[in-house]
């Protein structure tokens, strides 16, 4: 059911990087490291480097000043320093929070709102990309396009929605009108259209159903991105702020994101600020170190080589 | 498309003809026809969740949202339709034709900044090479946060006396207002949201250089292909349909940027950051002028939308 | 319940046409109240001793009222602009919100709030007019006032010792003198707020009326900004950025004083509320002065008030429990939490034995709200913040930022 139990099956499918059946296929030896012609290697290297310092500092910033006292003043550079320490702000910050409650409501958010995304996003997109039907491309293209409205504009009428029919401080209020996700179908119907027609129709032809063409077949194809949509829509709605508390009005429905803000008063430090940003961000993190070998590496390591 | 039955994904133009990519060979014979259907019955059981959960929660407050763009409307319940008067307000009304210009002066910066950036990133480091596993792993940090929150962080060190600033000085260089220049503060909203923003392309581009054979590109190299050859006649063509997609959506993103701007300048200094969606927030949220709002809300979808038809052209049309 | 069926069609259920709740409880015959009362309020100070102040209050209120249930929700500042509308157009509103005076006009003038001027009745006479001022509109009264802030001029004492300023000056033309002297010392006189998130009740207000303007005209009709005052107000300011006195970052940053000049004690003088300075540059090194004077002395304070929403379905007793809240008892605690003042008169005296807030305390006669406020004022707002930026940024002349401030001000609040 779950994004996880789908990769590992189709792990087990294409272990040694066999995608089942892939065309030219000789090549499933994990891709030895070309010979890089061109770019020589100190300069990639080099590059690699100023972008990674340009992208991590933020984050390097807004752990050390977490870990400065809640008063202190930030001076530059003196306060970048990584000393001294002190668990004093995160402690502060964290004081009387419902930590684990949120975390709760959070992960409820994001792991049920992933997998039904991943799933429905997947279906239709395999519809979109393969199957011909009348007004298939004008109801695609409508979806997206509907990616155009701003959600500012829709906010208003779709909580007024979701209040008449009962969803305030639900967890299926919650959920729900998130679920039809036009980057998740796009991405899904963008990359199961490069499966070949080939593939499709001879496991037809070998007598295979359409939910199994489906499950066995599309899917285990399209790993990298079913891991890549699940994570992004794993990472989107655990950062959501505006809807949770838009619909979750009562404070036993906080995700982390909406608490984490609830700690801010009018006036806060920027040691204090900083630690809130950090524990929202932490447990993400956390959860990202562990399971970053099985998305990244399957985004990386299989399908989509034909 | 006819022929064409390479591996690689393809993309079709948005709307366009029917299509019949694998069908042309298939002779409509009345075995067709009824494998046709049956087809057809299978694919709209596949779509129906998704799209009645669409219709639902998308389609339904998007009509709501246009019907209002005629109306005045007010949060204690009158409502009365003014047929085309916001319309006609906007027309002349100077802060929208600023805002429209802001707007897309921020998305001509945004999207090619992100769209390289994540390109090339992704191209050095797809192979696995020492050290590409923590690179991917920094590049994607900013992915795991939100720019709501992240916001913060970068308003500080953007600011006068912030980290920026602070390091320029120390290599003896003068500060700089990044805040403060209305030249420099949209490529500096569009820097702080292509840091946001480009891991995920990253990502993206990097499950896609998976359907590149690699046997391909180092063939092209024995015969001596420069790296930009390689690019441009092996990996491009593959990298069209996640191409087609980024551009879009970073398209769509910067017509619609408001986060990092809420954030880091209230749409200042003075209204050079004053972006479509930022002025629909404060006419709905701030003054709750709802009639007026939505119909900012209207004209800018319709500008994406003309202009993301276009780009769809031209994916659509140069596509090998 | 309050479901509308389907036949209504997607239109109707996409509108906001939400319909108002059903009645859960009211005044009943003998006027006692019932029913829930639901208040969201946001974290003034710490969220959990807030909460608790609040449920104190709720408990002891229902020993008059047994048959009134309160229930308190904190709210995050973040997105709270988004929370309140959202729910109001569902119908999903609170009955009791707090409220910072820029909100109240937009509001009131919505019938989104209900009036509180009988529920205050007699009981006005104790709060400070500039409360009351800032919780008016168009002479009906539409929250009550919680706390009340004084934003004094804060100097700091080691900046005025270096630059060998003695006494912290009390005009116009003694500020600019210090202010040259302070330059010389190296340091900034004042550091001016112009970002665009910032109020002008903070920023340029204070120097608009203490030159002797005011911000709209006497039948609020139309703005009165652009006058000689104003410009004078605006070219004073202008002055003080040209010549270095304060620094320009600050005109289009945020401002967050911590990572500012003025927490490196750079600063002489910063218009803000004093406990976080004191935090920052210890109470020793903190002077209190009163406003300056040109015209006129005054300074800015601001207000926090609970209104009953016009939403609401119990606003019987949502009306008894902002009265309840506001009661002296409940403010003596509340105000000394949050560390603000109080906006009562009997209530005067709550820093007495503080030698740095109880000076502050005395200026409370001196602070203006500068309101009431007519319906579009957070316009109004948005629109000379945007050009008073451009003219100390430099980008157009004080007369002229003033002059398309005016017109499109009035154009405001004439049109539509």
């Amino acid at each position: 059911m779950t994004v996880t139990e789908s990769g590992t099956g189709g792990a087990g499918g294409s272990a040694g990087g066999g995608v089942p059946g892939g065309g030219a296929d000789s090549l499933d030896a994990a891709p030895a490291r070309p010979p890089r012609a061109g770019l020589p290697q100190v300069a990639r290297y080099a590059a690699l480097t100023v972008a990674a310092v340009a992208t991590g500092f933020p984050f390097y910033a807004m752990m050390v000043i977490a870990l400065k006292p809640p008063t202190a003043v930030i001076e530059l550079p003196g306060s970048l320093w990584p000393w001294p320490l002190t668990l004093e702000t995160l402690e502060t910050a964290l004081a009387g929070g419902e930590i684990a409650r949120w975390a709760l409501n959070s992960v409820i958010y994001s792991v049920g709102s992933m997998v039904i995304i991943v799933v429905l996003s997947s279906l239709a997109g395999y519809a979109f990309a393969k199957k011909r039907f009348v007004g298939r491309d004008a109801i695609f293209w409508s979806i997206i396009a509907m990616m155009m409205i701003p959600y500012h504009l829709t906010l208003v009428p779709l909580f007024i929605l979701v209040s008449q029919a009962g969803g305030i401080n639900s967890y299926w209020g919650l959920i729900v009108p998130t679920l039809a996700n036009v980057h998740a179908l796009f991405l899904m119907r963008q990359f199961i259209m490069g499966i070949p027609d080939e593939m499709i129709d001879a496991a037809r032809v070998d007598g295979a159903g359409e939910l199994r063409i489906y499950w066995s077949l599309v899917l285990p194809l399209v790993r990298p991105i079913v891991a890549t949509v699940g994570l992004f829509m794993f990472l989107w709605h655990w950062n959501d702020f505006l809807w949770p508390l838009v619909v979750g009005q009562s404070e036993q429905m906080r995700t982390l994101t909406v608490g984490v803000a609830g700690l801010r008063q009018q006036e806060t430090l920027l040691p204090l600020e900083m630690a809130g940003v950090a524990l929202a961000f932490l447990p993400i993190m956390a959860v990202y170190l562990v399971a970053q070998r099985h998305f990244l590496q399957a985004a990386m390591m299989s399908g989509m080589k034909g | 498309m006819s022929g064409h039955t390479d591996t690689s994904p393809r993309v079709d133009p948005p709307p366009g003809p029917e299509p019949q990519s694998s069908g042309a060979r298939r002779a409509a014979s009345r075995a067709g026809v009824l494998l046709r259907r049956r087809e057809a019955r299978i694919a709209y059981a596949f779509i129906l969740p998704y799209v009645t959960l669409f219709l639902i929660f998308r389609v339904v407050p998007a009509v709501g949202s246009v019907a209002l763009s005629f109306a005045d409307y007010s949060l204690a319940g009158q409502f009365s339709w003014v047929g085309l008067d916001h319309y006609e307000r906007l027309g002349g009304d100077p802060l929208f034709v600023e805002a429209l210009r802001v707007t897309a002066v921020y998305t001509v910066i945004a999207v090619p900044l992100v769209v390289v950036g994540s390109l090339v990133m992704a191209l050095l480091i797809r192979r696995p090479s020492r050290g590409t596993k923590v690179f991917r792993s920094i590049f994607f940090l900013p992915v795991m946060t939100s720019l709501v929150f992240a916001g913060v962080i970068w308003r500080w060190i953007y600011s006068d006396n912030g980290a920026l600033n602070a390091m320029l000085e120390g290599i003896g260089l003068s500060s700089v207002p990044w805040l403060s220049n209305e030249l420099l503060v949209l490529p500096v909203l569009a820097s702080v949201a292509t840091w946001a923003r480009f891991g995920f392309d990253m990502l993206i581009f990097l499950a896609a250089l998976m359907s590149v054979p690699v046997e391909l590109e180092e063939a092209a190299r024995v015969d001596g292909a420069s790296w930009w050859q390689v690019f441009r006649y092996v990996v491009l063509p593959h990298l069209r349909p996640a191409l087609f997609f980024v551009v879009v959506i970073e398209t769509v993103h910067s017509f619609q940027v408001f986060d990092v701007i809420y954030v880091m300048t209230a749409g200042g200094p003075v209204r050079s950051s004053s972006t479509l969606v930022f002025m629909l927030y404060q006419r709905g949220f701030e003054y709750f002028e709802f009639g007026y709002a939505a119909a900012i809300g209207v004209v800018l979808f319709a500008i994406t939308l003309v202009v993301a038809i276009v780009q769809g052209r031209f994916f659509g049309r140069s596509r090998t | 319940m309050r479901r509308t069926t389907m036949a209504a069609g997607a239109l109707a259920m996409a509108l906001p046409l939400a319909a108002c709740g059903s009645d859960s409880g009211s005044a009943s015959g003998d006027g006692e109240i019932s029913g829930t009362v639901t208040m969201w309020t946001n974290p003034i100070y710490d969220e959990n001793a807030m909460r608790e102040h609040y449920q104190q209050q709720a408990a002891e209120f229902q020993k008059e009222h047994p048959d009134v249930e309160v229930e308190i929700t904190v709210n995050p500042w973040q997105g709270a602009q988004e929370q309140l509308t959202a729910a109001l157009a569902a119908g999903e509103g609170p009955d009791v919100a707090y409220l910072i005076p820029d909100r109240i006009p937009t509001l009131a003038s919505q019938d989104l709030l209900a009036p509180l001027g009988d529920t205050l009745g007699q009981d006005r006479d104790d709060f400070h007019q500039s409360a009351l001022d800032a919780v008016t509109y168009e002479d009906e009264i539409y929250a009550i006032p919680v706390l009340q802030s004084v934003i004094p001029q804060v100097y700091d004492k080691r900046v005025l010792d270096a630059a060998g300023v003695a006494e912290p000056p009390t005009t116009w033309d003694a500020f600019l003198d210090a202010a040259e002297k302070v330059k010389q010392a190296g340091h900034y006189m004042t550091e001016y707020p112009g970002h665009l998130e910032m109020t002008l009740n903070i920023s340029f207000y204070p120097w608009l009326y203490q030159a002797g303007g005011s911000v709209y005209s006497d039948d609020g009709e139309s703005v009165a900004f652009n006058s000689p005052e104003g410009i004078e107000a605006l070219e004073y300011l202008k002055t003080l950025v040209d010549e270095g006195y304060t620094p320009k970052g600050a005109i289009s940053e945020p401002s967050n004083i911590e990572q500012s000049e003025v927490s490196r004690g750079n600063v002489a003088m910063v218009s803000a509320e004093p406990q976080r300075l004191i935090e920052l540059w210890g109470a020793e090194n903190v002077l209190i002065a009163p406003p300056l004077e040109n015209q006129e002395q005054v300074a800015y304070g601001t207000v926090g008030a609970y209104g009953v929403l016009g939403t609401s379905d119990n606003t019987a007793a949502a009306r008894e429990w902002v009265k309840w809240i506001s009661r002296p008892e409940a403010l003596r605690e509340f105000d000394v939490e949050s560390g603000y003042f109080a906006p009562r008169k009997s209530l005067d005296d709550l820093y007495a034995d503080d030698p740095v807030l109880g000076k502050v305390e005395k200026l409370i006669p001196t602070t203006s709200t500068f309101g009431p406020h007519p319906a579009k004022s957070v316009e109004v707002m948005s629109t000379l913040r945007v050009e008073v930026q451009a003219a100390l940024l430099g980008e157009k002349s004080p007369e002229e930022a003033l002059a398309a401030a005016e017109e499109q001000a009035n154009r405001i609040l004439g049109g539509s």
